[in-house]
């Protein structure tokens, strides 16, 4: 994700120096009349543009279309942000120079598997956020309650050998799965 | 020692989102007739605007081509930035009699990797040097083995793999910026 987030703001800075020298440019040739520099417009038609925009009004397609471009790209941008920020879970260290981390994806694939090691469970998955990690059993068979607390109990202990900087508070839900059945 | 490109990134893209998504999500909301039935018959560039364009065009113009111009420097120091990496080739060991005496980063970041994959539990490792030749900072990501007890791969990182590491270069401390990934499915990139 990093990857293509470094390549999008490679073409968007290019794209954005692009259209601003191009509009300095502009609108040097267009003010001053020095006679080694060309006629305005150098290479952007923006009297036609204007004039384009001047016959249509807001209830036609042309501004119509634009503007749901406009939406989809600001969405995209914006979850393409929201998707590069990595999260990481701050690790202890032994040593005063070492900054151990691990994502939050590693720790709830430790937390899904320690439940599913449980017997009674058929499927688990987890979730950690800033501070709450969440754990879903699917039960497969025996009392909900009781395999409830032995999934806490897996879950914790794996919590607890884990050199955690911060332990976040542990959730754990239970599916019975058997009514599907 | 974050990744201050990311943020960078993360920031201008959220701010270029926002601009094109509101003004996108202002274009259909007038489209719509939500500021008015009257607004969505006006032609997209009015007659008022010409004629303020008209009346301030003494200083108007120029004041957005500087503004665009200063918009431009910025975006080529984004750009510039995105082409900039933080490796670096040789790590400096201190003066020699004739001069300087150097180690190649790759050398000493390929020997970490190697030594970090035999430590017991650890499926996988990558390491690169990154900083500046006088102060080197190690980046080193491990993916570990479902069944690694992350606590001894510590140590063993530590007491061996990093240990020889700042003794290879001579120094007490490096620096280091450690990535543990559990399920490993994949190896880790290092950044």
């Amino acid at each position: 994700m990093r990857a293509l987030t470094r390549l999008v703001s490679a073409l968007l800075a290019l794209a954005v120096a692009g259209a601003g020298g191009l509009t300095a440019a502009e609108v040097l040739i267009a003010r001053v009349h020095w006679g080694w520099l060309p006629d305005p417009p150098l290479v952007v038609p923006y009297n036609t543009w204007l004039r384009e925009l001047r016959a249509h009004n807001w209830s036609q397609d042309l501004p119509l279309w634009g503007s749901i471009g406009g939406i989809v790209v600001g969405m995209l941008l914006l979850l393409l942000a929201a998707r590069s920020h990595e999260r990481r879970v701050p690790l202890q260290s032994s040593a005063p120079d070492v900054h151990m981390t691990t994502s939050r994806r590693s720790l709830a694939h430790v937390l899904s598997t320690a439940a599913k090691q449980v017997e009674a469970v058929s499927d688990a998955r987890a979730s950690v956020g800033r501070t709450t990690a969440r754990v879903r059993a699917t039960l497969r068979l025996g009392d909900p309650d009781e395999v409830r607390e032995r999934v806490r109990a897996a879950a914790q202990s794996r919590l607890d050998g884990l050199p955690l900087a911060r332990r976040p508070r542990l959730v754990v839900s239970i599916n019975d799965g058997r009514r599907y059945r | 020692m974050r990744n201050r490109t990311n943020r960078l990134d993360r920031i201008l893209l959220v701010l270029l989102g926002a601009v094109v998504l509101l003004a996108g999500a202002g274009g259909v909301l007038l489209r719509l007739g939500v500021f008015g039935a009257s607004w969505k018959h006006r032609p997209i560039i009015e007659q008022n605007t010409t004629d303020f364009f008209n009346r301030h065009e003494s200083w108007l113009w120029w004041a957005i081509g500087g503004g665009a111009l200063v918009i431009a420097v910025l975006a080529i120091y984004w750009l510039i930035v995105q082409l900039r990496t933080e490796r670096i080739g040789n790590v400096d060991l201190g003066p020699a009699v004739d001069g300087e005496n150097t180690l190649a980063s790759s050398a000493l970041a390929d020997a970490v990797r190697r030594e970090a994959e035999n430590v017991e539990g650890v499926a996988r490792a990558r390491a690169r040097l990154v900083h500046e030749s006088a102060q080197p900072q190690l980046r080193l990501a491990v993916a570990l083995r479902e069944d690694a007890d992350l606590g001894a791969v510590q140590r063993a990182l530590d007491t061996d793999v990093l240990a020889h590491a700042r003794e290879a270069i001579g120094r007490e401390t490096l620096p280091t910026w450690l990535r543990v990934e559990v399920d490993a499915t994949e190896a880790p990139r290092v950044l």
